[in-house]
């Protein structure tokens, strides 16, 4: 089965971050993860969202409407 | 944490960022037995009158956390190719370092394009190696930079 991009999102973020997927919340922000620049930059390329975007990205609910965005286009 | 950007003017950015400077300073100045920070607020000043000088500053409930100075000029060997963007120097403070670093330099990137800059240039310490950092954000490594104190054999 073709992993969904939340299960996507979830799986990224929580290896760059280390926290487990359980503990991840939708309105944890990006500081919150305790990820440096180079962290988000990595995650950011592994989602496939340009870093220049990342002005728009505060929580983990906006990188998940950036995928979907992503998606329905 | 609400992060804010804003474009000070160097009388306002130096109020604040003479607090920081003793950290920035330590953290990445050369030669630090040879000579020590002084500050040359006057010619600053005169920069920022002539307009040669773009100083963003990141705030987090109003603290000063971060900047990126840049002197803006026509590079002497590309007069046609338009105005480049040369940083002085950028600092985040150490407990801001996660993502807020990242944050600046995408902003900084957006107001140089929207003043019609049309090449930034910046450097890294060797200790505080940003190669992948940059390179990430679409910059091309181009240059090393070299540097050798003669003051002691000046005559």
């Amino acid at each position: 089965m073709e992993t969904s991009p939340s299960q996507h999102l979830l799986t990224a973020i929580s290896e760059a971050s280390g926290i487990a997927e359980d503990d991840l919340r939708a309105d944890m922000t990006i500081e919150e993860l305790g990820l440096d620049s180079l962290d988000v930059l990595h995650l950011l390329a592994v989602l496939r969202i340009p870093a220049d975007e990342i002005d728009s990205i505060g929580t983990i609910a906006d990188l998940e409407a950036h995928l979907s965005k992503r998606q329905l286009g | 944490m609400k992060l804010t950007f804003q474009n000070d003017n160097w009388a306002e950015f130096y109020r604040e960022a003479k607090d920081l400077f003793p950290l920035h300073w330590k953290e990445l100045a050369i030669f630090q037995d040879k000579y020590e920070a002084d500050i040359d607020y006057q010619r600053y000043l005169k920069m920022d009158e002539l307009g040669i000088i773009d100083i963003l500053t990141a705030r987090v409930a109003q603290r000063l956390v971060g900047y990126v100075i840049a002197f803006l000029q026509v590079h002497l060997h590309y007069k046609s190719a338009g105005t480049m963007a040369y940083t002085d120097m950028y600092f985040v403070l150490p407990e801001y370092r996660k993502g807020v670093g990242l944050r600046l330099f995408v902003e900084f990137e957006k107001r140089m394009r929207a003043k019609g800059v049309v090449q930034l240039m910046t450097s890294c310490k060797v200790e505080h190696d940003r190669t992948e950092f940059f390179e990430q954000l679409g910059w091309t490594h181009t240059d090393n930079t070299f540097a050798k104190y003669i003051g002691a054999l000046c005559r």
